[in-house]
C-alpha cells in the first residue's frame, strides 16, 4: 500500500500550517520526516491519518483520495492505519494491553492482535506493568504502550510521531528494530521526529525535512 | 459490550447519578399508572360480574325504596332474562359499612359474613351494627371474606335479608333497587327506556357501560393529571441523561481518541448507548419491580393514597393485574427513550466534526 501527499495545504484560520507538501511512502518503505518543533510534522501526520481534511491538495492511498472521503469512509480508512500521535491519547483507566485492543473492539476483538500485543509488551519491556492502568506508568512506559497499540494491529500504514520520545539508548535501539521489522513485513512506515539516534538506525527510503510548513527532500 | 460495562464500573459516580435519576422518575410514574390501570381493570371485572342494569326509584328527595312487585313488571319486558330485588345500603358511622341482605340466610341465624376491612374479633365473635334509627343490632361473624377481595368487599357485611331490612329501615315488600340481567348486552341501552316506560314512575336506570364509564373517567382524569406532573420529571431526566451522556469536553476528547483508532460514529454512538442503557435499564427495571410490588403486594402504596384518596389499603388487596405488563412496558419506554436520545444525539453531533478537532478539546 502506498500513501502519498500531493501539494497538501492546511490552514488554521488565517495561519498556514502546511504549504504545498508532497511526499510518498510505498509498502516496505521507511520514510523519515524531520523538522523543528512547530514545523508542521504532527499536523501533516494527522492529515495523512485521516483525522483532519487538508485545505488544499490531497492524501492518496494506492491512488484513492482518502482525504476526500466522507467522514464515515475516513473512519474506515483509519482502521488500516497504525497511528502514534504526539500526545499519545491513551485511555488512562485501561492497561497497556487493553489500550492495544481498543481498536479491535467494534469488530468483537481479534485474537491475533491480542497475541501480537502480548509479544510487543514483552519486547518493549512492558510485560511486568502491562496489566496496570497506564496512568500509573512513567512517561517512557506510556510512550511504549502507545507504540504497542500502533503496531499490534499489523496495519498496512504506520504513522509514528516521535516514537522514541522519553526513551533511553537501549530502548531506542529496540524501537528501531521493531520499525525495521514492520518495514520488512511490507508496511509503509512514516516516522516524524528529530531524534538523531533513531535516524542513524533506520534503513530509510527517503528523508524529508519540514520547515515552517514547507517540505524538502534531503539526501539520506 | 464488555468494554462499555467496564467503563460503567470505572465511573461509579456518573453511572450512579444516571441510575438514581431514572429510578426517581420510574418509581412514581410506574406506581401511579399501575394503580390506575389496576383499579380500572378491577372495576371492569366487578362491573362485568354484576347485573346488566340497575334500576333505582327516585323522587323529589332523591333515592326512594322500590316496590318488590316492580321486579315482576320488569321481568315481563322482552330482552330481560332475570330481575332480582336487592336489599342493601350503607350504615354511616365512625367506620361506615355496606350491608347486603342475603335471602338465602335464615333470619334467625343472625349470621354475618364480613369483609376484611370491618373490625371484628374473628369468626364466631359478636358484631354490633348500628341501624339507621340508631338501634344496635347484634350479629355473629360466621366467616371473613379473604383479604384478596378487599378491593370490592373491604367494608361489606352480608347478613340475612330480614336483618338488613331492620338495619336499613326497609319494610317488607320494598327493595333498595332492582338488578336486571339482559339477554344481550347490546340491548341494554334500549332496555333503559323500556323499563322507565313499564314502571310508570321516575327511575334511574344505570347500564354496565355507564358504570364502567364512571370508573374510566375517574382513572383517565387522574392518569392525565399524573402524566402532567410526570412530564417535567421526564424532561428533567432527559436533561440529566443528556448532561451525563455528553460528558462535556472530556467526552469530546474521548470520542476523538476512539475515532483516532478507527471507530466509526456508529461505534461511538453504540458505546454511549450501552453506557447509558446499562445503568438506566437496571434502574428502570428496579423501579418497575418496586412499583409492581408496591401496587400488587402492598395494596396500592402511596400512589393509591395520592391519586385515589385511599386512606387505608388492606394488605394483599386483590387488584387485577391484567394490562400491568403493558403499562410497565409503556413506562419503561417513556423513561428509557430520553436515555436513548440523550446518548445518541451527542454522538450524532460529534460525527460532524473532524477527529482532530475533538482531540484538541480542552
Amino acid at each position: 500500500m502506498k500513501i502519498a501527499c500531493e501539494a497538501v495545504q492546511v490552514m488554521a484560520g488565517e495561519a498556514e500550517l502546511i504549504r504545498g507538501v508532497s511526499l510518498s511512502c510505498a509498502a516496505g518503505e521507511l520514510v523519515l520526516l524531520q523538522g523543528p518543533s512547530g514545523s508542521g510534522k504532527s499536523t501533516l501526520l494527522s492529515v495523512m491519518a485521516g483525522l483532519r481534511r487538508p485545505t488544499a491538495g490531497q492524501v492518496t492511498v494506492d491512488g484513492m483520495p482518502v482525504s476526500r472521503f466522507t467522514a464515515h469512509h475516513r473512519d474506515l480508512y483509519r482502521r488500516r492505519v497504525g497511528f502514534l500521535p504526539q500526545r499519545l491519547h491513551l485511555f488512562e483507566d485501561l492497561s497497556a494491553l487493553e489500550n492495544a485492543l481498543v481498536p479491535t473492539l467494534p469488530r468483537g476483538g481479534d485474537p491475533e492482535v491480542l497475541l501480537k500485543a502480548r509479544e510487543l509488551l514483552v519486547r518493549l519491556e512492558l510485560a511486568p506493568v502491562g496489566d496496570r492502568p497506564v496512568r500509573t506508568l512513567s512517561g517512557g512506559e506510556q510512550q511504549r504502550a502507545a507504540l504497542v497499540r500502533a503496531l499490534a494491529g499489523g496495519f498496512e500504514v504506520l504513522l509514528l510521531d516521535e516514537p522514541t520520545a522519553h526513551q533511553d539508548e537501549p530502548r531506542v535501539a529496540l524501537i528501531a528494530a521493531l520499525l525495521e521489522a514492520e518495514r520488512a513485513r511490507g508496511a509503509a512506515v512514516v516516522v516524524a521526529g528529530h531524534d538523531p539516534r533513531l535516524a542513524t538506525r533506520l534503513g530509510l527510503a527517503r528523508r524529508y525535512s519540514l520547515s515552517a510548513g514547507c517540505i524538502s527532500l534531503e539526501a539520506k | 459490550m464488555a468494554f462499555a460495562c467496564r467503563r460503567v464500573v470505572l465511573r461509579p459516580v456518573r453511572s450512579g447519578l444516571l441510575a438514581l435519576a431514572v429510578l426517581t422518575v420510574t418509581l412514581p410514574l410506574a406506581s401511579g399508572l399501575l394503580v390506575l390501570n389496576a383499579v380500572e381493570q378491577t372495576a371492569d371485572r366487578v362491573v362485568a360480574a354484576g347485573p346488566s342494569l340497575v334500576v333505582s326509584r327516585i323522587d323529589a328527595g332523591g333515592w326512594a325504596p322500590i316496590s318488590a312487585e316492580s321486579a315482576a313488571v320488569v321481568s315481563r319486558i322482552p330482552g330481560v332474562a332475570a330481575v332480582r330485588a336487592r336489599v342493601w345500603g350503607i350504615l354511616p358511622g365512625h367506620e361506615p359499612v355496606t350491608v347486603i341482605g342475603d335471602p338465602a340466610l335464615p333470619d334467625a341465624s343472625r349470621l354475618a359474613v364480613v369483609g376484611p376491612g370491618v373490625g371484628t374479633g374473628g369468626e364466631g365473635s359478636p358484631l354490633a351494627l348500628t341501624a339507621l334509627d340508631g338501634r344496635a343490632v347484634w350479629v355473629e361473624v360466621s366467616s371473613l371474606l379473604p383479604s384478596s377481595t378487599a378491593a370490592v368487599a373491604r367494608d361489606l357485611v352480608i347478613v340475612p335479608e330480614g336483618i338488613a331490612r331492620t338495619l336499613l329501615l326497609l319494610p317488607e315488600g320494598r327493595a333498595t333497587d332492582l338488578a336486571v340481567t339482559s339477554v344481550r348486552s347490546e340491548e341494554d341501552e334500549a332496555l333503559v327506556t323500556e323499563i322507565a316506560r313499564a314502571l310508570g314512575y321516575p327511575v334511574r336506570v344505570t347500564t354496565r357501560a355507564q358504570m364502567r364509564g364512571a370508573f374510566r373517567s375517574l382513572t383517565a382524569q387522574r392518569g392525565g393529571l399524573w402524566l402532567l406532573f410526570a412530564l417535567p420529571a421526564i424532561l428533567g431526566l432527559a436533561l440529566v441523561v443528556g448532561q451525563v451522556a455528553s460528558g462535556g469536553p472530556a467526552a469530546r476528547l474521548e470520542a476523538g481518541k476512539l475515532k483516532l483508532l478507527g471507530w466509526t460514529t456508529w461505534d461511538v454512538a453504540r458505546l454511549h448507548l450501552v453506557e447509558a442503557l446499562v445503568p438506566a435499564g437496571l434502574a428502570s427495571a428496579l423501579g418497575l419491580a418496586l412499583s409492581y410490588t408496591g401496587v400488587f403486594g402492598f395494596g396500592g402504596g402511596p400512589a393509591a393514597a395520592l391519586l385515589l384518596g385511599f386512606e387505608r389499603i388492606a394488605p394483599g388487596i386483590g387488584l387485577a393485574t391484567e394490562g400491568a405488563v403493558l403499562a410497565l412496558a409503556q413506562v419503561g419506554a417513556v423513561v428509557l427513550l430520553p436515555c436513548v436520545l440523550a446518548a445518541l444525539l451527542p454522538a450524532a453531533r460529534l460525527a460532524r466534526e473532524d477527529p482532530a478537532d475533538l482531540l484538541e478539546a480542552p
